[in-house]
C-alpha cells in the first residue's frame, strides 16, 4: 500500500524570518496594488508594523519547507503528475513582513479513487508565531498515476 | 499586468483578469516557490498530456484572496477553502466572483469561484467572515 508510506508522516517543522521584498515579489505577481501589501511606509500608516501579506502568501512560504515534495517522492510519483485538489486557510492573526513563522507540517491522509488512477494525498500544516498558533493550512493534492512513467 | 479592480455585477463581487501569459506564470512561480515543470515548461505539460502549460490553482485563489480582502474586511477573514475543478490553459482570462449567502450579526459567509471567458469554472468554494475577532486590520 502506497499510502503506508506516508499516512501519519511527520515532515520536518522549520521557522522562516518573512522577507519584506518577497512578500512585494509575490503580492507584484498577483496583481495586488494596495499600498498595505507593497509599501511598508503605507502600511504603518494604516497601523500595520510591515507589509502585510496577502491571504495565500503562507502558502507560499510553506514552500521554503526542507524537502517540499518529500511526500510525492515517497509515494514514487513525479512531479508533474501532481495537481493541486484543494486547499483550505484558517486565520487566528494577521502576519506581517519582519516576522518568524514556525510552520508544522504533516501528511494526514492518502488514499486512491478510479482503479488507482488517482492519489489524494492530504497535508496539514499548523503555523505558529512565538509560540500562539496563527494559521491552519490544509492542502490536498491529487497524483495522476496514469500520466506517470 | 492584471492591474484590474473590482466591481459589484448583479449581487457578484467580481474582479477580472487579463490573460494568463508564461510571464505571468513564471513570475508567480518564482514568487511563490511553486516551480512545479507543468506550469513553465511545455513539454513536461505535453507529457502530463496537456496542450501546453496551465496556471497555477493558487494563482486563482490568490486573485479570490484579493477580490474578498478588497470587498469585504480583511481582519474579519476567519477561514476559507477551494476547490480546483478545471484547468486554467494559457491564454485563458479567469475571473473571480464572491457572492454574500449566509449574513447574521456575527459575520457572514461567501461563494467563491473562478470561471473562464468561455463559462467553464475552474474553482469554487467559500470563505466566512466573523466580525467578532480581534485585530485592528483594515
Amino acid at each position: 500500500m502506497r499510502g503506508d508510506r506516508v499516512i501519519g508522516l511527520q515532515l520536518p517543522e522549520f521557522e522562516v524570518t518573512v522577507q519584506r521584498s518577497e512578500v512585494v515579489d509575490f503580492a507584484t505577481a498577483i496583481g495586488e496594488q494596495r499600498r498595505q501589501f507593497i509599501d511598508v511606509e503605507a502600511a504603518r500608516e494604516a497601523g500595520h508594523p510591515d507589509v502585510l501579506l496577502p491571504p495565500t502568501y503562507l502558502f507560499a512560504l510553506e514552500f521554503k519547507r526542507p524537502q517540499p515534495y518529500l511526500a510525492v517522492e515517497l509515494l514514487g510519483a513525479s512531479l508533474s503528475s501532481v495537481l493541486h485538489a484543494e486547499q483550505y486557510f484558517g486565520y487566528r492573526a494577521p502576519c506581517h513582513a519582519g516576522e518568524t513563522l514556525r510552520f508544522d507540517p504533516k501528511i494526514d491522509d492518502y488514499v486512491e479513487k478510479s482503479q488507482g488512477r488517482l492519489g489524494f494525498l492530504r497535508r496539514r500544516t499548523t503555523v505558529s508565531r512565538a509560540g500562539d498558533e496563527v494559521a491552519i493550512l490544509e492542502n490536498l493534492l491529487a497524483i495522476r498515476w496514469d500520466v506517470n512513467p | 499586468m492584471t492591474y484590474e479592480n473590482i466591481e459589484l455585477v448583479d449581487g457578484d463581487w467580481t474582479l477580472q483578469q487579463l490573460p494568463i501569459d508564461r510571464d505571468v506564470l513564471a513570475r508567480y512561480a518564482s514568487a511563490s516557490g511553486d516551480r512545479n515543470p507543468l506550469h513553465l515548461d511545455t513539454d513536461a505539460a505535453r507529457a502530463a498530456g496537456e496542450e501546453d502549460v496551465i496556471a497555477h490553482g493558487m494563482l486563482s485563489m490568490a486573485y479570490i484572496g484579493r477580490l474578498l480582502t478588497e470587498a469585504f474586511p480583511h481582519a474579519d477573514l476567519v477561514d476559507w477553502k477551494l476547490r480546483f475543478v478545471a484547468k486554467t490553459p494559457l491564454g485563458a482570462q479567469p475571473v473571480a466572483y464572491a457572492r454574500v449567502t449566509a449574513d447574521s450579526d456575527d459575520g457572514f459567509g461567501v461563494e467563491i469561484r473562478t470561471e473562464l471567458r468561455d463559462g467553464t469554472t475552474t474553482s469554487r468554494g467559500d470563505a466566512r467572515f466573523s466580525f467578532k475577532r480581534l485585530g485592528d486590520e483594515k
